[in-house]
């Protein structure tokens, strides 16, 4: 260790004299207080007894004696409110020192900064508190997207099969209009529609013939059901209504019709259930 | 008649000098004032027939161990680990200033404070942490500066740990 010229060494004693309020204590190895001196009171340390143990007279001390490492540094030690005090603590012949320098000032200009800085530091961890909120919820918003994405995706889906089944019933039901079209018009066999009060609303050219009646008497709406039908073969009627009732249709059979001219023709006669309470009727000459 | 130091351990502004106010004056203040370096506080208790006097070396809060000056807790008797019950990084601190205080100490007395629980709709600290402690044998108490509760308990108890050790 350098040593420091004598001069210099007297004037850093008397800058820290003048400037630091130094304390001192020495204390023997068995913890009496053998010296004391300085400053001690702007530390809040009262009149000391020497010769008398030290843990009873300086409360900050309790576990700190005998040193185990020496020296021993407590910075910023305060403990009355007023002056912080910095407190070295050294072994010495046969006991340890204890000097007390004032330490007010660096305190005082380091609490502003301190406390900006654990203002701040609380204030980031808010933020980044918030954010992880923020975060946690939008990934709930995007898997609630997700799952109704999904079930969009899904029900879209399921609309598409059902348009296409809907399509397809569409598809099947006009070849199956446009076939039974071909058939009515084609008067291989005699077809008749009639509506719930037995008005017969159309009819083809082979039915028409069959019954002996024009095309304009269909139109005028003078074709009717129990008008067409011979008296006795009326009765056979509720059982082939019943049959139509429960199964759509009814199992041909031979009835009696009479013609516009009066004369009476036997057809063999069959009927199914059709949209809009409907009945379509076909008839096959028995000739 | 006994003396006892007690370090008061833990990160910045989780109440340390809360409780110490709490505890030696009975008063609190909602303002946050960071404490530099350490200040020394006592208070005599009872703890059965005998009458202690408690040294609260109330240490400035650091957000890590490596910046906790080892020096001020030398001759410690004990110690109250506080933690924030709303900041939930302030628990792992605790953790590490624990196992540091240990290594240099051995094992003395301590207890856990979870303060500031009086901010119920802030609590972050989940329940395996609390079974942790548990598991470890170490004691716990949920406190408030604010309003009291728990803050006597805490130092009494670790008061009496102390003069059973």
């Amino acid at each position: 260790m350098f040593e420091l010229p004598e001069p210099i060494q007297k004037f850093l004693v008397k800058l820290i004299s003048d400037t630091r309020l130094p304390a001192y204590m020495f204390i023997q190895s068995d913890g009496i207080l053998k010296l004391s001196g300085g400053m001690l009171s702007v530390y809040g340390i009262g009149a000391l007894n020497n010769d008398k143990p030290i843990s009873e007279q300086v409360l900050f001390l309790e576990g700190l004696l005998p040193l185990t490492s020496s020296p021993l540094f407590l910075p910023h030690l305060n403990i009355d409110n007023n002056f912080a005090a910095d407190v070295y603590l050294f072994n010495g012949n046969e006991g340890t020192w204890i000097v007390m320098l004032d330490a007010s000032s660096e305190v005082r200009k380091r609490k502003p900064l301190q406390q900006k800085a654990h203002d701040l530091s609380l204030t980031v961890s808010e933020l980044e508190r918030t954010e992880a909120e923020l975060i946690q919820e939008k990934e709930e918003l995007a898997t609630l997207v997700d799952d109704r994405t999904l079930e969009l995706a899904r029900t879209n889906l399921q609309l598409k099969l059902e348009l296409q089944e809907k399509q397809k019933v569409e598809n099947a039901l006009r070849e199956s209009e446009g076939k039974f079209r071909r058939l009515f018009e084609s008067n291989m066999i005699g077809v008749m529609f009639r509506d719930a009060n037995g008005v017969v609303t159309d009819a083809n050219d082979a039915f028409l013939q069959m019954i002996g009646y024009e095309r304009l008497d269909l139109l005028s709406g003078k074709i009717r059901w129990d008008e067409i039908t011979a008296a006795d073969s009326r009765s056979l009627d509720p059982q082939a209504l019943q049959e139509l009732r429960f199964r759509g249709a009814y199992t041909p059979r031979e009835k009696t019709f009479i013609r516009k001219d009066g004369e009476r023709v036997k057809l063999l006669f069959g009927a199914a259930l059709i949209e809009g309470q409907q009945t379509v009727c076909y008839a096959l000459s028995m000739d | 008649m006994l003396q006892k130091k007690i370090c008061m351990l833990g990160a910045f502004a989780v109440g340390k000098t809360s409780l110490v106010q709490r505890f030696v004056q009975s008063i609190y203040s909602e303002k946050y004032h960071t404490t530099v370096g350490v200040k020394i506080d006592k208070k005599l208790v009872a703890v059965g027939d005998e009458t202690v006097n408690l040294l609260l070396w109330d240490i400035q809060g650091e957000d890590g161990v490596e910046k906790l000056r080892s020096s001020y807790l030398r001759g410690a008797a004990g110690y109250l680990l506080v933690i924030d019950s709303t900041r939930r990084e302030t628990l792992d601190i605790a953790y590490r200033m624990q196992k540091f205080a240990q290594e240099m100490l051995g094992l003395i007395p301590f207890v856990v404070v979870i303060n500031k629980t009086d901010l119920v709709d802030q609590y972050e600290i989940e329940d395996v942490a609390l079974d942790y402690m548990k598991e470890q044998g170490w004691i716990v108490y949920k406190t408030s500066a604010k309003t009291g509760q728990s803050v006597e308990e805490a130092f009494l108890t670790l008061a009496s740990k102390m003069v059973e050790a």
